[in-house]
């Protein structure tokens, strides 16, 4: 009878451990049908001194079915001095608990570009929940216009702001993105400038266009780059590799689609010549696009005028940003890594970049003149 | 060597990221972290080469019988405790850094203690088990985890976030003096093979290191020394890196698996080190404990047949992790990790004086 009972003790221990779990009653987890996810959270500046923050946060409305109810969004809007104050409030705002594990996309207004970027940003990257592999980008002309924008195109489900940055959706040469995590080393780390992509939204609010990008170089003011600068940046960042590039050559104008890319940069200093970076680009491509008859034995000739017009254009993209001191490749970086660092070698480089030239080289190949010659 | 040898040296090399390891590393940075990792690397190499060696000599016998047999009981008694107390502490140190991570981002709205006693709870079954099944769960957990940790950290390597002109920045810090934190912080690293002290008794058959073995354990050492310091710089930044309470964490989050299950690495790292330092923690425990046993043991205090002295141990185990984890703060359990892993480098020249005498006494 006795070891019976002994026998029946291990199980019975067990059974008693398993109970126990009964008792983690305040656990704190909440429901899905507790929770509402943001999307996209926006940020403008007010011209209240006393609260200068403008939180927007765009909500997915939960449905039962997607088919009967389509996309439903709702949003929510505070002022406060803090933005995690605002969000405190905003939390009676809703009869759920805000969840930010899905938000991807943060959206500053243009209006706070002119506050210090590391109190902005500190929120965001001091927070556990929100993902530093969410997407940085600036509203023009304000954040809020840009989340409450609906574009027809989208989707249930599909948030179009995610597929503009994720390079699965729309694949564009003319998009810069940047995450969370590179918008923050870029703004601290010295040498390397943040660089964040431009969202517009039409009147209607019917479409969103983001084709452009600023530069944020530190205590200077916003520097916007054009849609073909974008462009330019993409390619010599190593961004992208698909892009295309239109040659005008006499009255011969025709346009190359290159689909391979890639770009190498060396910082020259010699005591005896002027300091130089030399930058090399290698581009495989097939013209797509052309008013005239292409001779296929030609193409190498195409190809030269290609690298002359690509050279030219990034020349001219480099010494527009020395000339406004923006250095958004890391050349800084680049300068430091490749020195043995003593006290003075970023003071050395500051020195040194306004004096620099650029010899740019592009090998662009064309390789076939498509379906048709 | 026992492939299981190979298991306790592994461990240490992964769980370091837990311990709080690159933070220090890193907080040196621009003094003299890449000398202090170079250094280290090979002395943690000679002392994991030393106690396997001096190990060998002794088939199937831990370091309790060794002293037994050899030395007084003032002195084994004495020196046994104080190895005890190292690798509670060591086992202490991973157990707080990882509660306060899960508190931190998996279980936020959990209080402190309560995840600190979830552990303990797994933990108490794990460490009252015999060394041999000690040894299978080390096994069977380690090769669940290392493709998963594999991948990731080819994942980390290969992303085209990760900006090599950082690292290379990092290098470029090279000329500075070694600093002794920063030393004993990348020796943690190779110090697994110290965990023979115990599981000795296990490797009954004789064996031997050969130079394929040091090498094979170099490699991987030397591997994941540079994973720890660089990765997180080169994705971070090299001046940035520096305000980042957890460095690993941070890097994981900002790695992104697109068409995985979860998008987020972090979750999947989280998990993955839940496993990771679950081992660590029970090799460090199991040892405390089996070395409790051989120098404090109570004949009398038996109940039914069972004698309750681990037990006892065990409840000072969980009194002592309770309070550590609601007294320290994140700041300071760096601060004291640093001191003891400071302490611990500086012990184990302790620790090769009784191989020593221990190896002329026997005189093999």
């Amino acid at each position: 009878m006795k070891k019976k009972i002994l026998r029946s003790g291990r199980p019975l221990m067990a059974a008693l451990i398993a109970l126990s779990l009964i008792f983690q009653s305040g656990c704190g987890f909440k429901d899905i049908d507790k929770r509402i996810f943001v999307l996209s959270i926006g940020i403008d500046h007010t011209d209240n001194e006393r609260k200068p923050f403008k939180i927007i946060l765009k909500l997915a409305v939960p449905s039962g079915s997607l088919k009967q109810s389509g996309t439903k969004y709702t949003y929510l809007t505070k002022e406060s001095e803090s933005l995690a104050s605002a969000i405190r409030l905003l939390k009676t705002h809703v009869d759920k608990e805000i969840d930010f594990g899905h938000a991807k996309v943060i959206v500053f207004g243009e209006g706070i570009l002119h506050h210090d970027l590391r109190e902005v940003m500190d929120f965001f990257i001091r927070r556990r929940d929100i993902q530093r592999v969410s997407w940085v980008a600036i509203g023009t002309p304000t954040a809020e216009s840009i989340l409450k924008a609906e574009p027809a195109s989208e989707m249930a489900g599909s948030h179009a702001l995610f597929n503009l940055f994720d390079q699965n959706g729309v694949e564009s040469s003319y998009i810069v993105s940047t995450f969370l995590f590179d918008f923050r080393r870029r703004v601290l780390e010295r040498g390397i400038d943040p660089i964040l992509p431009n969202i517009s939204s039409s009147k209607d609010k019917m479409k969103i266009i983001v084709n452009s990008s600023t530069l944020l170089a530190n205590s200077k003011k916003p520097l916007k780059l054009t849609p073909q600068e974008t462009k330019l940046y993409n390619l010599i960042s190593n961004n992208v590799q698909r892009l295309d590039l239109i040659i005008k050559k006499d009255k011969l104008l025709y346009t190359v689609s290159i689909d391979s890319a890639k770009t190498n940069f060396k910082i020259i200093t010699n005591p005896k010549h002027r300091p130089v970076i030399k930058m090399d680009v290698t581009m495989e491509g097939i013209i797509e696009e052309s008013n005239q008859h292409m001779d296929p034995q030609k193409l190498n000739l195409y190809s030269k005028h290609a690298s002359k017009e690509a050279e030219k254009n990034i020349t001219a993209f480099l010494t527009k940003l020395q000339e406004n001191g923006a250095d958004p490749l890391g050349f800084g970086v680049r300068y430091e890594a490749t020195r043995l660092h003593t006290k003075d070698t970023f003071k050395e480089w500051k020195k040194l970049y306004p004096e620099m030239t650029f010899d740019v080289s592009v090998k662009a190949s064309i390789m076939s003149t498509g379906i048709v010659e | 060597m026992s492939r299981y040898f190979f298991y306790l040296v592994f461990v240490n090399m992964i769980a370091n990221v837990v311990a709080s390891v690159p933070k220090i590393l890193i907080s040196h940075r621009e003094d003299g972290a890449i000398v202090s990792m170079i250094l280290s690397f090979f002395s943690g190499l000679v002392f994991c080469y030393i106690v396997t060696r001096f190990f060998n000599l002794f088939p199937g016998q831990g370091l309790p019988e060794l002293t037994r047999k050899y030395l007084p009981r003032w002195v084994s008694f004495p020196v046994l405790l104080l190895i005890a107390g190292s690798w509670y502490i060591a086992g202490l140190i991973t157990l707080v850094t990882f509660s306060f991570l899960l508190k931190r981002f998996l279980t936020p709205d959990m209080p402190l203690p309560w995840i600190t006693s979830t552990f303990l709870l797994f933990l108490t079954y794990g460490i009252l088990m015999k060394s041999r099944s000690v040894l299978y769960t080390i096994e069977f957990v380690l090769l669940c985890c290392l493709p998963i940790i594999f991948v990731i950290t080819l994942k980390a390597y290969t992303t085209p976030e990760l900006r090599w002109d950082f690292i290379k920045e990092a290098v470029m810090h090279i000329y500075h003096v070694p600093d002794f934190s920063a030393f004993s912080a990348s020796t943690y690293l190779l110090l697994g093979g110290f965990n023979l002290i115990i599981f000795n008794r296990l490797f009954k058959r004789e064996q031997h290191i050969n130079w394929k073995n040091m090498l094979f354990i170099g490699l991987a050492g030397g591997a994941s020394l540079v994973t720890t310091y660089f990765v997180p710089i080169g994705i971070n930044g090299f001046e940035s890196i520096g305000g980042i309470v957890y460095p690993w964490i941070t890097t994981s989050d900002a790695l992104r698996l697109e068409f995985f299950v979860v998008e987020r690495v972090l979750y999947i790292f989280l998990l993955l080190y839940l496993a990771i330092s679950f081992l660590s923690v029970l090799i460090h425990w199991h040892v405390t404990l089996e070395l409790l046993k051989s120098i404090i043991w109570f004949k009398r205090l038996r109940w039914k047949k069972r004698n309750l002295t681990p037990f006892l141990f065990i409840g000072l185990f969980w009194f002592v992790s309770l309070e550590i984890v609601t007294y320290l703060t994140e700041y300071q359990l760096i601060e004291y990790t640093r001191y003891f892993l400071n302490y611990l480098l500086c012990s184990f020249a302790v620790m090769f004086g009784l191989f020593l005498f221990i190896k002329r006494r026997a005189e093999v």
